[in-house]
């Protein structure tokens, strides 16, 4: 069996965030260092190219702001997501208002200047990449969501503000065509 | 790179890759891996998938989020609504306690006592020595009764009589 995923453990989050509403200041460092990453790729897979670490940042602020009234039956992690997609999403609509948006892409994520290329060395993994910047932008967000982060439908319904199913939906399509991408 | 023909297992790679599944289920969906080349290779796949997604993003700084944040609501102590202080529920059962003695005390009256009162204010002067001693004889009465609520206030009512003449 595989073992569990120890960063979806939502008692220790729970804990976590009773300490830091008891004025423990170190329990924030923890809860930051826990999910931050996970929230940095998903803010990445959404084609965001710059800010991607005053955007998470942002999340962060909000989120703890308003700590005192999350659900304990909720996944801190995929309330950290709605709140960093919604901060995406109000982003760009500022910026088509100021008409300097720059439309996303279905490639935007393989820019060659990405710090991404630096780190995949190998073949196999550059294949990898480009089979998943391939996809639509709506397939991206489920499939990094569901692969990168292990959700289930629900959570990824959640963060989406969409259906289980319609997130099942474009898991298996995104699957297929990464995996036609890597047969051709 | 064929799919399985079990679909509903092929969902829940992901979520068996990720350790998300009860033992039960997961146990049944490594005994199919195992036997199964396809679903072998999908795992394979996710698990190249998912270290090439993580390995790509961004770094962030854990120490500039977490100076950004704001303080905690509460320093060194529970963190308690102002509902929930010693003091604030002290001072709601007294304020409690008044309100339903007033309104236990009204309903010992008659139901008109209030009216009633008001007419004997304004009419004082025209009672007799017999109502007068009448009434304060009632007045007793209400001194005496007990602070242990009778079964009904409708009892006391006949008990005490009317309060006016």
């Amino acid at each position: 069996m595989a073992p569990a995923d120890p960063r979806d453990d939502p008692a220790l989050d729970a804990a976590l965030i009773a300490r830091w509403l008891d004025g423990d200041e170190r329990a924030a460092s923890e809860l930051v260092a826990r999910h931050a990453p996970a929230v940095a790729r998903f803010v990445s897979s959404l084609g965001l190219r710059v800010d991607v670490d005053e955007v998470v940042q942002d999340a962060f602020v909000r989120a703890f702001g308003a700590l005192d009234t999350f659900r304990a039956d909720a996944a801190l992690r995929t309330w950290l997501f709605t709140i960093a997609r919604r901060l995406v999403l109000d982003r760009r609509r500022s910026e088509r208002r100021r008409g300097t948006e720059v439309e996303v892409q279905e490639d935007d994520a393989a820019t060659p200047d990405d710090p991404l290329s630096s780190l995949v060395a190998q073949e196999m993994q550059d294949r990898l990449k480009a089979a998943v910047e391939r996809l639509t932008p709506m397939q991206r967000e489920v499939f990094t969501l569901r692969v990168s982060e292990g959700m289930g439908y629900k959570e990824i319904a959640d963060v989406l503000g969409s259906t289980e199913g319609a997130a099942r939906v474009h898991y298996h399509h995104a699957m297929r065509s990464v995996k036609e991408f890597l047969d051709a | 790179m064929r799919d399985c023909a079990n679909g509903e297992l092929r969902d829940q790679l992901p979520d068996w890759v990720h350790g998300r599944l009860d033992a039960a289920r997961a146990e049944v969906v490594a005994q199919h891996v195992a036997a199964c080349a396809d679903c072998a290779d999908e795992v394979a796949l996710l698990r190249d998938l998912g270290t090439t997604l993580r390995a790509g993003a961004p770094q962030v700084d854990v120490a500039r989020i977490v100076a950004a944040l704001p303080k905690p609501p509460a320093r060194g102590r529970a963190t308690l609504r102002w509902y929930q202080r010693t003091q604030w529920r002290a001072a709601a059962a007294v304020v409690l306690m008044v309100g339903a003695s007033s309104i236990a005390l009204l309903d010992r009256g008659a139901p008109d006592a209030p009216k009633a009162a008001m007419e004997f204010a304004g009419g004082v002067s025209d009672l007799s020595e017999g109502d007068l001693q009448s009434l304060l004889k009632d007045l007793e009465k209400m001194d005496a009764t007990p602070q242990s609520e009778p079964d009904g206030a409708q009892g006391v009512s006949a008990e005490l009589g009317p309060v006016a003449p």
